[in-house]
Parts: C-alpha cells; sequence; structure tokens
C-alpha cells in the first residue's frame, strides 16, 4: 500500500534519512522503533509531505506522490497525527474536528457524511463528546491526543500516521489511546506507528523496522523482534 | 462633548479598518505589512475613478475600489513577499518597505503629485440634534465600518475559509496536514484586508474631499498603532484599537491644539511599546525557535 524507496532527505546539509525503505501492507499496523534522532519522524514528515525527500521514492496505492504537497496526500488518504498532538489550541474541539474534514466536500450528501463521521469520533473517543465547545488548549494531556486522533479520521484515512501517541501521558491513558488504536485498524485503517517505548509498539504492531541514524537495521515481525538479543538489549532495556 | 464623541467615533472606525489589515497579516505571517497604507491610498484612487470617470453610483464605486485593492494586495504578496516565505523576517519587512515606496512612487508616476478632490456622489444632509451636528458622512461612515466589522467576524468566525485562516495563524504546518492549502489562506488574508483598507481609503478620501498619492502614510501608521494599541494579531484588538485611537486623538485635540494630534497617537505607540508590548487584547507570543 505505502512504500518507501532509498528515501534520503536532508536539514539543509545534514542528512536525516540515508537510503531509507519500508514497505506498509494494506489493513497492518507497522511500527517504526529506534533512538532519539535515528529519523522516525523525519520518515513520517517525508511520507506525508511536510518535508520533501532530495533522494528515492515513495508510492502509496501505486501513485507516486515522493513531491505532492502535504494537502494533496491528505486528500489520497494518509492524515498524520504529529508528534506533541498539535491540536489547534484557541479554537474548539469541534472546530479542530471540522479542520480535519477540510479536505472533504461538505455539501449535499458529503455534510450527512460528514455529520455521521463526527458520531462515530465521539463515540470511539466518549470523552470529547460534551465538550464540543471547549477551547482545546483546555484539554488535558490525552484528551488532546484523542482529539489530535479524532481529527485525523475526520479525513476518512486509508492509512493513519501516528508520532508518538503515548508521549507524556499517564500509563492508564496509554493503555486507552493503544486499544483505540487497535479499534481504528479493525475498521480498516492500516496504521503507521512511531514509538519510542518500543515494548508497548512491538505489542501492537504486526511487523517493525529498527532504525539507526537514517537506516533500517533490522526489520521482520514483532514477535520475532521481542525475542531478537539485540533488540532486547538497546530497546527493551534488558 | 457627545459631538466630539461621535468624532471619535468616526476617525475611530476608519482606523479600525485599517488596523484590521495588519493585524490579520501579522496572524498568519508575523509580519507587518508596511505597504498596507499604499493599498488603502490605492483603493482610495480606484473609488475616485470609479465614480468620477466611470459615473458609477457611491456602493458600486466602494466595491469595485475594495475588489481592486483585494488584487493588488494578493500580488504584492505573490510577488514580494511569498519568495520570501523562508527568508529571515528581517529581509521580509525591508521588502515591505520597498514595496510601500514602490506603490507610492507608481501613483505618482500614473495619477501625479497633485491632490484631487473626490466629487460626492449623494446629497450631504446635515442632522442637528440640539447641540449635536450630524451629517451624512458621519452616519455613512460608522455604518460601513461597523458593517464591515460584523461581516469580518461572521467570516472568521463561522465560514470554513475562516476557520482554515485562524487555524493557518496558530500553526501553519499542522494546517496543512489538514489540507489546507497555506499559501491560498494567506492570499485570502491579504485580499480581506486590503479591501478594508480600501473602504476605510475611499470614505476618508470622501469625507477629506482629498486623495493623492502620498495619502496612505500617516493613516497607514495610525491604522498601524491602533493594531499595536489593541494587540497585534487581535481581530477585536484592532477594532478596539481603532476607536480608542481616534477618540484618543479628538479628545486631545479638544483639550489642547489641533496641532498635537499625530503626537498624541505616536505618544501611544511609544507608551503601549514601552508598557505593554502585546497590547490591549494581544496574547504573550512566544517566540517559537
Amino acid at each position: 500500500m505505502l512504500s518507501l524507496k532509498n528515501v534520503v532527505t536532508c536539514y539543509g546539509t545534514i542528512r536525516a534519512l540515508k537510503g531509507l525503505s519500508i514497505d506498509v501492507g494494506q489493513g497492518e499496523i507497522v511500527a517504526l522503533i529506534g533512538a532519539n534522532g535515528a529519523g522516525k519522524t523525519t520518515t513520517l514528515k517525508t511520507i506525508s509531505g511536510l518535508l520533501t525527500p532530495s533522494e528515492g521514492e515513495i508510492t502509496f496505492d501505486g501513485v507516486n506522490i515522493t513531491r505532492c504537497n502535504p494537502e494533496d496526500i491528505v486528500k489520497m488518504g494518509i492524515s498524520h497525527v504529529p508528534e506533541g498532538r498539535r491540536v489547534f489550541s484557541r479554537m474548539t474541539v469541534m472546530e479542530n474536528l471540522e479542520l480535519g474534514a477540510y479536505s472533504r466536500s461538505g455539501r449535499g450528501q458529503g455534510r450527512q457524511q460528514i455529520h455521521d463521521d463526527l458520531d462515530k469520533v465521539f463515540s470511539l473517543f466518549p470523552q470529547l463528546k460534551g465538550r464540543e465547545k471547549q477551547l482545546a488548549g483546555t484539554l488535558s494531556g490525552g484528551e488532546q491526543q484523542m482529539l489530535a486522533m479524532g481529527r485525523a479520521l475526520m479525513s476518512r484515512p486509508k492509512m493513519l500516521l501516528l508520532d508518538e501517541p503515548s508521549m507524556g501521558l499517564a500509563p492508564m491513558i496509554v493503555k486507552d489511546v493503544f486499544r483505540i488504536i487497535e479499534e481504528i485498524n479493525c475498521d480498516g485503517t492500516t496504521v503507521l506507528l512511531v514509538e519510542q517505548n518500543a515494548h508497548l509498539a512491538l505489542n501492537t504492531a504486526s511487523r517493525a523496522y529498527v532504525l539507526e541514524t537514517g537506516k533500517v537495521v533490522l526489520h521482520g515481525e514483532s514477535r520475532d523482534l521481542l525475542g531478537n538479543d539485540q533488540v532486547r538489549q538497546a530497546y527493551l532495556g534488558e | 462633548m457627545l459631538q466630539q464623541v461621535v468624532n471619535g467615533l468616526t476617525l475611530g472606525s476608519s482606523y479600525a479598518l485599517i488596523a484590521l489589515g495588519y493585524t490579520m497579516v501579522y496572524g498568519v505571517l508575523r509580519l507587518i505589512n508596511f505597504a498596507h497604507g499604499e493599498i488603502y491610498m490605492v483603493g482610495a484612487f480606484i473609488g475616485l475613478m470609479t465614480s468620477q470617470t466611470a459615473g458609477l453610483p457611491f456602493a458600486a464605486a466602494m466595491v469595485v475600489a475594495m475588489a481592486g485593492a483585494a488584487l493588488v494586495g494578493v500580488v504584492v504578496e505573490k510577488i514580494a513577499y511569498r519568495p520570501l516565505r523562508k527568508a529571515p523576517r528581517l529581509a521580509v519587512l525591508i521588502s515591505a518597505i520597498g514595496m510601500s515606496i514602490f506603490l507610492r512612487n507608481l501613483a505618482l508616476a500614473l495619477m501625479g503629485p497633485q491632490t484631487r478632490a473626490f466629487p460626492i456622489p449623494f446629497e450631504v444632509k446635515r442632522l442637528n440634534l440640539g447641540r449635536l451636528r450630524i451629517n451624512s458622512f458621519d452616519v455613512l461612515i460608522l455604518l460601513t465600518s461597523v458593517g464591515l466589522m460584523i461581516a469580518l467576524h461572521f467570516l472568521v468566525q463561522k465560514t470554513k475559509i475562516g476557520k482554515a485562516m485562524r487555524a493557518a495563524a496558530e500553526d501553519k504546518e499542522t494546517a496543512s496536514l489538514m489540507g489546507i492549502s497555506v499559501n491560498r489562506v494567506i492570499a485570502f488574508t491579504f485580499a480581506i484586508g486590503s479591501a478594508l483598507a480600501a473602504a476605510a481609503g475611499v470614505l476618508i478620501g470622501m469625507n477629506f474631499n482629498a486623495v493623492d498619492p502620498s495619502m496612505g502614510m500617516m493613516p497607514g501608521l495610525k491604522g498601524f498603532t491602533a493594531a499595536v494599541l489593541g494587540g497585534v494579531g487581535s481581530i477585536p484588538g484592532a477594532m478596539l484599537g481603532g476607536i480608542l485611537l481616534g477618540m484618543a486623538e479628538v479628545m486631545g485635540i479638544a483639550l489642547l491644539k489641533s496641532e498635537w494630534r499625530d503626537a498624541i497617537a505616536f505618544g501611544i505607540l511609544a507608551l503601549v511599546l514601552l508598557v505593554k508590548p502585546s497590547g490591549i487584547l494581544g496574547r504573550n507570543l512566544q517566540e517559537k525557535v
């Protein structure tokens, strides 16, 4: 469904991705794990068009999206939940969700579909219900993460890019968030997950790529990686 | 006294119209568009030409002036600011000052240096309520400004493009992840801000019966002062700042002499920048590093 081939992305003269190749199949949850600075966030930003690679090729559903704008990539069905949630804090919960549906037509049938999807988001994230008029900046961290995910779902994505969804959240809430990620995946949305917490990532994803300084150093089924000595030492703290 | 309040409101609402353009552009680009006063001048000229040469009625001349100035604003953004989107902010500021000088001299070359009279396309009525005197201009300026501000409020709060504007003002990168074309939102912001400035240009040009190429300088600076006073980046702030500045000027003239007018306005600017640079309704912006 999504494939990156030998992608190189630079910040100025610094090469953050040095020929990275990954594949994500329809309906999968795939995780990217690795230390700080390994290039996980850069990979997601390159996929969603916030960064443009200098070399390599990205295809989604058979279409080359290597040099597309972020606004066009959303329309093709990739929705990116950025690191640190980045909700529009001075706008209400409802306005945030409406902005998630910005790329869709709100006329005729579209209006009804958006309405249905709002209901779906509120049933997936009951914490948001009844707070439609509250400013997003006044929500707790966990609620903001849920809002950011709900907002991303409002574009009806085929694929969700999640950057560090557990960051800064209490363990109880992290559990909730990951249960919902699995639910979203069961509904047919493919998920590419970036996560510091390798244990959590490998227990959620079916496959994973281990990144080090802008390259894939290891990849495979999650359960194989969980048993891999190298991974256990470097990322699972054993 | 009541007369001064009416005068202050009229002057203030025209300042508010200009201040809105500064504040909206600052909101999305963190740029003080120093060519904004010249857009006001361009709007006044377009209004003058359409009502004088083409003989259009006032309302139509106003609409043409607003549309024309909106177009000029969008072109200015495209050629002077968009190529510098990733450049340091000082470069964009210098480009804005350059654009301001360019537009003023272009008007000078095309229209000549003389001040032109703005023939009034309707009959001016005067109304005396005891000692209070109100004429058609006061009413027209107040009604037009208030109407435009209500329309703007609706646009920004309720419409899809207005929400996109607010989102882009808060976080451009995330806005683009929503499918918002940030460049289009910025162009739209310039169009709206320029149209409001043109409305002010036509109203004031007509009120003072004078249009000339350098007419944008002082109102441009006053609009900027009003935006800073209200809190640059805040739309209600620009409205409030405009009214307060207009009131302060008029009251100052009544108490002192009319020569003090600009000193009062810029004294306020200096004072705000010293005491509370974020303005009355502005939030403390944290510079992102």
